[in-house]
């Protein structure tokens, strides 16, 4: 079963988007037993690599590890700092909340008075690290510098959790624990932990290039169906993990759909399809890298995406490590 | 002749060379080059300046754009009036009044309803595009064909000059970073300094969606890459400091991120002390400005190591595009201690 407090170390440690290196060396640390090989690439990606048989095909894996948050751009005589979002804040979300620096300084992020909640904006808000003014401030941040809303994880009624970054160490845990249960590795298998998905889903472009895959699965979170005034839409909490059909950069190709559902119905894992008009995860990089390959994705359902309190049932997130482990069981040909 | 300096940019920035149509600006790049690097002309038209290894470094391509925004003739009406499409994101209030140049050498004005008949609602809102055309002195339909025909391209036209201590001129951010990119070609191989291989790309498209940066950044496959360009100086009246980009004479600009880059955090962070070390005055800057050529540089092929070092540039997408040749110098001096 899950083991929730893997799942904490995961993300507990930093990675705003573009700085992942807290995150990436946490992951190489901990995955290291289990894989041949562990490296990073130019941008920053994190891969572990984990040989197949000779001649075997090669399967990636990719959950990415950077997480939404902040960069100082500009402070204030005050002493307050401007800061760039990094990946799709939600800026009402955000406000009022503690933010934490890498150095593990903490500051709180808030609108600028007499704004509208509706006008919550990059331009709207500051954070306010207590600094005296500009040139104390100095001494404790550099421009650059990044932060997030601070990290945790709560234990909700039964197995449902919520916190931030569910998104998405979730995808790590998760391909962490496939490659800790793995006995029988089939094919050429590459765990990657993608940098900048949440920017634009920019490292599984260049690892995909370079591993150049047979077969791809991206794991992330997705969305879900059952909050109140939620769109129509077929995904539950607790129900299992949901196979990825389509979003709106990919169609998933049929043949891993399919594979999926063998395995989740091989194994008895409950499952779920999904089928999303709009965004998009590291699926379509793997699906488009070079000359294609067969792309599919698990995605965890996922509530209240991008909030501190992002919240999924870990029986989800059980069945989509098994999946996924079925995979690495399986001849790809 | 080889020109340097100022003299190199103002002939740079006088050449009309827009987006799809840069072959003038290739061909005098590739003559102020000559033997100094060996060049060549790829298939969507960037400038490919090469400079072999002299030791075992990484790979590194630096990238200018050289093309420039413009526009292209769609139609020459009965009264000789030229009508055109235009592209790379000059504002048409920028635009009204202006001199313009199609096929390098037949000069227009950009021309619109005298304000005398504009109704009050025309008078306060900037003309649209469509309703610009250009004026080339043709009194009628066929002289004016003998001149100018469909698809031909234009642009803004030159105007370069000295403000004070600063420069202007058409398309300056850009070519003065082509400029730079030729003066390191000189100083490189002057220099009996150990370098990889170099690649210097000239490329084509900037303006439009960075097409030429994105084949010469995947046919060189290089390890790490510089993106130059020029970068919106907003230190302009009625911008509050917190949204100033970049400041004139503040220095070359060290960019951390773009609109759509992270830049390689190692890479800037040694640009940033080899500027200090080297005394060369910089700016770091961490603004999701324009999207530069790094979006597509750092995320060719199997990704490289990206920075941008910029030259922080006024009045973007004008006529009157105003730098400092002091932070020009140092953008020079700075690539040229990188490399």
């Amino acid at each position: 079963m899950a083991e929730i407090e893997y799942l904490r170390k995961f993300m507990m440690a930093q990675g705003v988007s573009g700085d992942e290196g807290e995150i990436a060396d946490l992951i190489a640390k901990e995955i290291a037993p289990y894989v041949d090989e562990v490296y990073k690439d130019a941008m920053g990606s994190l891969i572990a690599h984990k040989k197949g048989r000779p001649g075997a095909k090669k399967l990636m894996f990719a959950a990415h590890m950077d997480e939404i948050g902040f960069m100082v751009n500009y402070i204030t005589d005050e002493g307050y700092l401007r800061v760039s979002k990094m990946g799709g804040i939600n800026f009402t979300a955000a406000s009022f909340s503690h933010v934490v620096f890498k150095n593990g300084m903490r500051g709180v992020l808030v609108p600028e008075a007499r704004t509208a909640v509706q006008n919550y904006s990059p331009e709207k808000v500051y954070v306010d690290i207590g600094a005296k003014n500009k040139k104390d401030a100095e001494k404790r941040v550099k421009i650059g510098d990044t932060c997030s809303v601070v990290s945790g994880l709560y234990h909700l009624a039964g197995s449902r959790v919520c916190g931030r970054p569910i998104d998405n160490r979730i995808g790590c845990y998760m391909l962490y624990e496939v490659a800790k249960r793995l006995e029988k590795c089939e094919n050429d298998t590459y765990f990657v932990f993608t940098c900048q998905e949440e920017v634009g889903v920019r490292g599984a472009k260049t690892s995909a290039y370079a591993i150049n895959p047979d077969y791809g699965c991206a794991v992330d979170i997705g969305g879900s169906g059952d909050v109140i005034n939620a769109a129509p839409f077929a995904v539950v909490l607790g129900e299992g993990p949901a196979i990825k059909v389509k979003d709106g950069m990919v169609i998933c190709h049929r043949d891993v759909v399919d594979l999926m559902k063998k395995i989740a119905e091989d194994k008895k894992i409950k499952y779920q399809l999904e089928i999303l008009e709009s965004g998009g995860t590291d699926t379509c990089m793997l699906q488009q890298a070079r000359g294609g390959c067969k792309a599919g994705a698990v995605s965890v359902p996922t509530r209240y995406g991008h909030s501190e309190v992002e919240t999924i049932d870990m029986k989800d997130v059980e069945g989509g490590i098994e999946i996924m482990k079925g995979m690495c069981e399986t001849v790809l040909a | 002749m080889k020109l340097h300096g100022l003299e190199l940019i103002r002939a740079l920035s006088d050449i009309s060379a827009p987006s799809g149509c840069e072959g003038r600006v290739a061909d005098f790049i590739i003559g102020q080059i000559g033997g100094d690097a060996k060049t060549q002309i790829d298939r969507v038209g960037n400038v490919i300046a090469t400079i072999p290894a002299t030791a075992d470094a990484p790979k590194t391509m630096i990238c200018a754009h050289m093309d420039e925004p413009g526009f292209i003739v769609k139609d020459v009406d009965g009264d000789g009036k030229v009508w055109f499409k235009s592209f790379g994101g000059v504002p048409s209030e920028r635009m009204s009044g202006r001199r313009g140049v199609i096929n390098g050498d037949v000069f227009c004005i950009f021309s619109a309803k005298p304000i005398h008949v504009l109704s009050g609602d025309e008078r306060t809102k900037p003309t649209p595009m469509d309703k610009i055309y250009a004026e080339i002195g043709a009194k009628d339909k066929d002289s004016a064909a003998a001149k100018v025909k469909v698809g031909d391209y234009g642009t803004l036209a030159p105007s370069f000059c000295g403000i004070g201590k600063y420069v202007k001129g058409k398309a300056l951010g850009s070519r003065a970073s082509c400029a730079a990119l030729i003066e390191t070609i000189r100083s490189v191989a002057a220099s009996d300094k150990k370098h990889g291989e170099i690649v210097f790309a000239f490329t084509t498209r900037g303006e439009v969606g960075n097409m030429g940066a994105e084949v010469a950044s995947f046919v060189a496959s290089p390890e790490r890459a510089i993106i130059v360009d020029g970068i919106q100086a907003y230190d302009t009246p009625d911008v509050p400091d917190e949204l100033k980009i970049s400041t004139l004479g503040g220095g070359a600009v060290i960019s951390g991120i773009d609109a759509k880059t992270i830049f390689a955090p190692a890479r800037v962070d040694e640009a940033v002390k080899c500027a200090e070390e080297n005394g060369i005055k910089y700016q770091y800057v961490v603004r999701q400005s324009q999207v530069g050529e790094g979006a597509v540089v750092q995320r060719s092929l199997g990704g490289c190591e990206c920075i941008g070092i910029s030259i922080p540039t006024r009045y973007k997408k004008s006529a009157s595009e105003m730098i400092s040749p002091a932070d020009y110098e140092a953008v020079c001096a700075l690539i040229g201690k990188l490399i």
